[in-house]
């Protein structure tokens, strides 16, 4: 209520102005009278607006409203106005306002606004009412907006860098998860143009082992995976995935693993996971399937030892197969160099024919289609207490998933007709 | 039909079954205009004045689950305003940019979330004056 009094003493101050002899608003703004007539809380508006027409019988058409002059004259009388504003409430809080700096901000800040604030702009531009245009309090809004998303920016920074933020017992910071994706979404969704299929078979809730095929050289299929189940299963699911014991021996890219919720690849990381209801990717292909040369594509290389089976029977997760078509195609892998390898501390040294021929340019990876599919769940909640000690039944169960994987890939690519159009 | 000056709405209960309702209609018949909110993950409480309640918008969980009064949930952004200013704005009479401008509402968080309620409000201009009829606000 005090909002609206200080309002309505503004309307009726700023009306007393003009009639104490000052060139009123009515007589020098194009697209003014309605405001005023609907800011006045007249009882009776309808007189008002029609004697505020009547008075301007010679007003210009729309079109020579976007005269520059007149758009000038705008700007100016938006600034007097502000002036006159700044003036009868000196306490205001926000950053003062002009439009002059709104388009300066603008223009000075497009390139860092997020993709997600630049959505957010339009969308109130779209829903900007014609005469809304023309209101003070509108752009004085989009200021306010403007200048407070890019202080939270800012202060997100900030805090960052003072380490005053909030990570999960595994180090997941979701301010990273939310930075990371855009540019992983862009991946998905325009790069790659990732289909995913069988997303009901990951449950909303509760503990599940996803299993997939790894390959691409670089494990870009465990981010397409985490992403398509973040952007596109109804309860938005984090995924995490355990990632191989090389991994940590890299600067920052470590780091960057942990805070978008990935967890160094052991049973007991994954039985813990799995006991905390999360939902947890494994790819027990591990090296061998990433670094498998082009001619191999999309033949599954040996399940590990089993150990995702011992997780999943140990934690009674449902194992969820998954298959991964498109990724071995993002580089094509002539010939792996044992000798690199040994010099560089990888794993694996691919040549393919652009790398490292074309230097960093070479591990650009190609834009094929790419189709992940998710499998019916396998459960493990059948077997007894101890089954996970039994090597048969982990050794059958590993051959299992790794048959129903191999299968799902081969039918995917039985569908296929083209690499790069799916 | 209030009486000038006085607030649209007479007590919270009356607000909380006018938002209610439309936000019942808006599930049944535009589910898609929810999407919005679903999709940014995003919890939003509004705090009004005159009169007194507190609306939580929870769009976290798999479906649109809005709460009446006060609750535990950890709001992402908390919009105060008054019951009017609800009113003017379900009413799309009051385009909300504006309302942050003058000053009748005022938000915590990252405000460009607000862009996430646009088709809620939207959807809701076609059911809103019909609850309003309804519950003989006006």
């Amino acid at each position: 209520m005090t909002e609206k009094k200080t309002s309505r003493a503004r309307a009726t101050r700023l009306n007393g102005k003009a009639t104490a002899g000052e060139a009123t608003l009515e007589e020098e703004a194009v697209v003014k009278p309605k405001r005023r007539a609907r800011k006045t809380d007249s009882p009776t508006p309808k007189p008002r607006r029609t004697k505020a027409k009547a008075a301007q019988p010679e007003a210009p058409p729309a079109e020579e409203v976007i005269d520059p002059s007149l758009r000038q004259q705008l700007q100016k009388e938006i600034e007097d106005l502000i002036g006159r504003l700044r003036s009868l409430n000196p306490g205001y809080a926000p950053p003062p306002f002009s439009p002059q700096n709104l388009i300066d901000l603008l223009q000075e800040n497009k390139d860092r606004i997020p993709p997600g604030l630049q959505f957010g702009i339009l969308e109130k531009l779209k829903g900007t009412l014609g005469e809304d245009v023309f209101d003070v309090d509108t752009w004085k809004g989009m200021w306010f907006v403007l200048n407070s998303s890019l202080q939270y920016q800012a202060d997100v920074v900030k805090r960052r860098m003072t380490g005053e933020y909030e990570t999960d017992e595994w180090g997941m910071d979701r301010e990273v998860i939310d930075a990371v994706l855009p540019f992983a979404q862009f991946l998905y969704k325009t790069y790659w143009r990732v289909e995913m299929r069988g997303l009901e078979n990951i449950p909303d809730t509760g503990r599940a082992l996803l299993v997939a095929n790894h390959s691409g050289q670089l494990p870009f299929d465990g981010m397409m995976l985490a992403t398509g189940v973040l952007l596109d299963h109804p309860v938005q699911r984090i995924t995490r995935t355990l990632y191989a014991t090389w991994f940590p021996t890299l600067p920052l890219i470590s780091d960057l693993f942990v805070k978008c919720g990935q967890v160094l690849a052991n049973e007991d990381n994954g039985i813990r996971l799995l006991e905390q209801e999360e939902l947890v990717a494994v790819f027990p292909e591990g090296y061998k399937g990433v670094g498998k040369l082009f001619k191999d594509r999309y033949q599954l290389a040996r399940f590990g030892r089993g150990g995702f089976v011992r997780m999943a029977l140990k934690a009674k997760a449902p194992i969820i197969p998954v298959s991964i078509v498109g990724a071995e195609e993002t580089y094509i892998s002539i010939h792996k160099s044992n000798f690199m390898a040994k010099l560089t501390g990888f794993p694996y040294f691919p040549i393919s024919p652009t790398f490292p021929l074309m230097g960093l340019l070479g591990l650009i990876p190609l834009p094929t289609k790419w189709y992940i599919d998710i499998g019916t769940p396998i459960p493990m909640d059948t077997h007894k207490a101890n089954a996970a000690n039994n090597m048969m039944l982990v050794s059958q169960l590993t051959d299992q998933v790794r048959n129903v994987v191999q299968e799902m890939v081969l039918e995917r690519l039985s569908n296929r007709r083209s690499v790069f159009w799916g | 039909m209030p009486a000038i000056g006085m607030p649209i709405y007479q007590d919270a209960e009356i607000l909380y079954t006018c938002v209610r309702t439309t936000f019942e209609r808006i599930e049944a018949n535009t589910p898609e205009a929810l999407k919005g909110l679903l999709t940014a993950k995003l919890t939003l409480r509004f705090k009004c004045s005159q009169p007194t309640a507190e609306i939580t918008l929870h769009g976290k969980e798999r479906t649109f689950q809005a709460f009446y009064g006060p609750t535990k949930l950890r709001p992402d952004l908390d919009v105060e305003l008054s019951g009017d200013t609800l009113h003017e704005i379900l009413m799309e009479t009051l385009f909300i940019t504006k309302a942050i401008g003058n000053g009748r509402v005022k938000v915590k968080g990252p405000i460009w979330k607000m862009s996430s309620l646009g088709d809620l409000i939207h959807a809701g201009k076609a059911y809103y004056p019909d609850v309003l009829k309804e519950q003989k606000v006006i």
